[in-house]
């Protein structure tokens, strides 16, 4: 089983730079996610890693053996298509059997009708109908094997598309974005099932996603990309409780953590619609400017009382979720003079409180929060202090 | 209701006019092969002696060698189509896949090849073929016509394989079908109603060809079946019966190839390979 070293990959597309520097490391048994924006590179990154695509600059190695001009079936490696890619003109049993069938492949199957032919010899030995038999009960295709792909369902031609990439035992599974033509019911049953696989081959994994609850559920690491650039990678948790920058901590939650402007003065902190605090336990940011980015998670922040010191805040959406409920809000502005108001910022930023709080639009109240879950960023780069 | 019947059958006579006149030579041939020679100028019968149809056949118990024409005209029409589908896929799959400089200067001038008349470049090509002894030979004839008519082939395999998503042949390099391979195992396979729609006019070009067979061939033995049935036209007489009764003879082969070609010409090979 391979450890995956990338050494500054980087990838131009004419004078397009789609990956930048792209350097890390991915262990044995590992499931990376690769998660981003649309655009971001990851799908190019996963072709690179497969030998679909050729690396422009840098270097990746497959255990310090370098890997960039190896052919992609020497790579040893399963793809899963978005697209799931099955072979129209052949069987469901024969698309399952194809990577075993090319492993016997001899120049002569090039000539018309001899390819067919053997294949057809190829999937009535013995030893491949029990490989196929054995793959098509775990992904349950044993009623559609001899099936062509038009006649499936969405789910169905996915399973395929797995038990494909399956019956080879590859040492590396890179899955491009799986389930994202998939309806909402069949996406969660199939992240089980994807789940359940890594658990039963124990194998690594690379999985390509724009969509962070796959990444955070089915990841045991994530990388996650902007720009061809990586943001940060870690496990989800890790990413989750400390964005390294303020992309990271937009892109992940939903909805995303509350990023507000404040300027610092020693312990006193000013939020741009005039009210200020001190900051009573004296975490405060290792930084010499006095305008920073202050982040905190929805749910850590907290609905004080009317009689007790907290921002003020009007309610502009509510969104009951039943067990909870999202509550988007503007700071209200604190300040008697108009100088303070045009300063004040008009973006939403969010609350989640209990589904049994009764809160309309128009309420206003009065937040706070603990120190200790606050995250602080640098205005200009963006980065965490 | 009323406006809906004339509209309907409007149609119908519309299709009907539209089959008569698409099938009038042919009933025309059938009606001529059978009637005898004194009958055609005695006005004519509409509907033919059919109790005659296996005289037709007569033809090849004259002193014509049609059999021998015949076997020509196939070694020419499938000469013509076996090597202009072996390029045609080749030049296809590289103009559908890969970026190159001058690709579509390419494209373009494979195009250009069809603006020009066939009787232009008689010429020129005469004396090429002079040069390099292919003349009265079927490798000239086969070369000759695959020219002109390769690059139709060309275009319609290109656009069949343009419509192959890029990921079934990514999904084959993966699962390690070589290079040739996946145009072998893959990418024809899934062309193959293209490409037998392309080699229908393919056979059609080199069975019908008379221009460049008249030209090149000189040896009767060698003519193909084209050339031998406008040999029947005689200064002073024209066996019309015979000709017509060969023309029919020589369609047969074609209609044959035509038909069995038909059943690959099946259009939505490629569904459900991809989402959707």
């Amino acid at each position: 089983m391979p450890k995956i070293v990338f050494d500054k990959v980087n990838k131009y597309f004419g004078d397009v730079h789609v990956i930048k520097d792209f350097t890390g490391e991915i262990d044995d048994k590992e499931f990376l996610v690769l998660l981003g924006p649309s655009g971001c590179g990851k799908s190019t990154m996963l072709r690179m890693i497969a030998g679909l695509i050729d690396v422009t600059e840098g270097s990746i190695y497959f255990d310090d053996e370098l890997m960039n001009d190896i052919e992609p079936k020497k790579r040893n490696v399963a793809f899963v298509f978005q697209s799931y890619a099955l072979y129209p003109h052949l069987t469901v049993k024969a698309n399952i059997a194809y990577p075993l069938l090319m492993d016997q492949f001899r120049w002569w199957w090039h000539l018309p009708f001899i390819g067919n032919l053997k294949r057809r010899i190829y999937l009535r030995r013995p030893e491949v109908l029990k490989r196929i038999e054995e793959i098509a009960e775990t992904m349950e295709l044993t009623q559609l094997l001899n099936r062509r792909p038009k006649t499936l369902s969405g789910g169905q031609r996915q399973r395929v598309a797995l038990a494909r990439a399956l019956v080879r035992n590859p040492s590396l599974y890179l899955l491009d974005e799986p389930l994202s033509n998939l309806d909402a019911k069949l996406r969660a049953h199939m992240r089980v099932e994807i789940s359940n696989l890594y658990s039963r081959v124990q194998k690594t994994f690379i999985y390509v996603t724009h969509d962070q609850i796959e990444a955070m559920t089915m990841g045991t690491k994530i990388v996650l990309m902007d720009k061809g650039e990586i943001q940060q990678q870690g496990t989800p948790q890790e990413i989750y409780n400390n964005p390294a920058n303020v992309f990271v901590a937009s892109f992940i939650g939903s909805p995303p953590m509350n990023l507000l402007n404040v300027e610092i003065n020693q312990s006193r902190i000013t939020f741009s619609n005039g009210f200020s605090l001190e900051n009573s336990n004296g975490a405060m940011p290792d930084t010499d400017k006095d305008k920073v980015i202050l982040g905190i998670r929805p749910e850590k922040l907290i609905k004080l009382r009317d009689s007790e010191v907290g921002i003020p805040v009007t309610v502009k959406i509510v969104e009951r979720l039943g067990s909870e409920s999202l509550v988007a809000f503007e700071l209200k502005n604190a300040m008697k003079d108009s100088s303070a108001s045009e300063s004040s910022e008009k973006r939403l930023f969010f609350i989640k409180l209990g589904g049994d709080e009764s809160i309309n639009i128009g309420d206003e109240l009065k937040i706070g929060f603990n120190f200790a879950n606050v995250r602080w960023f640098d205005v200009q780069k963006g980065n965490r202090i | 209701m009323k406006k809906r019947f004339f509209s309907k059958s409007f149609r119908w006579v519309f299709v009907l006019l539209l089959s008569l006149f698409a099938v009038f030579p042919v009933y025309w041939m059938f009606n001529t092969s059978l009637t005898p020679v004194e009958g055609l100028f005695g006005g004519q019968n509409l509907i033919p002696p059919l109790g005659n149809i296996l005289d037709i056949f007569n033809v090849f118990s004259t002193d014509v060698p049609i059999w021998r024409w015949l076997k020509n005209s196939a070694i020419v029409a499938f000469g013509t189509t076996f090597s202009s589908l072996a390029m045609a896929i080749l030049a296809g799959y590289g103009l559908s896949r890969y970026r190159f400089y001058g690709k579509g200067v390419l494209g373009f001038a494979l195009f250009a090849t069809q603006m020009l008349p066939e009787a232009l470049l008689i010429v020129p090509m005469y004396a090429l073929f002079m040069s390099l002894g292919l003349l009265d030979g079927f490798l000239g004839l086969i070369l000759a016509n695959t020219a002109f008519v390769m690059p139709v082939a060309v275009w319609i395999v290109k656009s069949a394989m343009d419509s192959v998503p890029f990921e079934i042949e990514e999904a084959a390099r993966i699962d390690g079908t070589p290079r040739l391979g996946v145009l072998t195992q893959i990418m024809i396979p899934l062309a193959a109603p293209s490409i037998a729609a392309a080699s229908v006019i393919l056979f059609f070009d080199g069975w019908n060809d008379f221009l460049f067979a008249s030209t090149f061939i000189t040896t009767p033995e060698k003519w193909l079946a084209s050339v031998g049935l406008a040999s029947f036209i005689g200064e002073f007489v024209t066996p019309l019966a015979t000709v017509f009764s060969a023309a029919i003879v020589f369609t047969i082969p074609a209609i044959v190839f035509f038909l069995l070609m038909q059943k690959q010409i099946v259009s939505g090979l490629t569904s459900g390979s991809v989402k959707g």
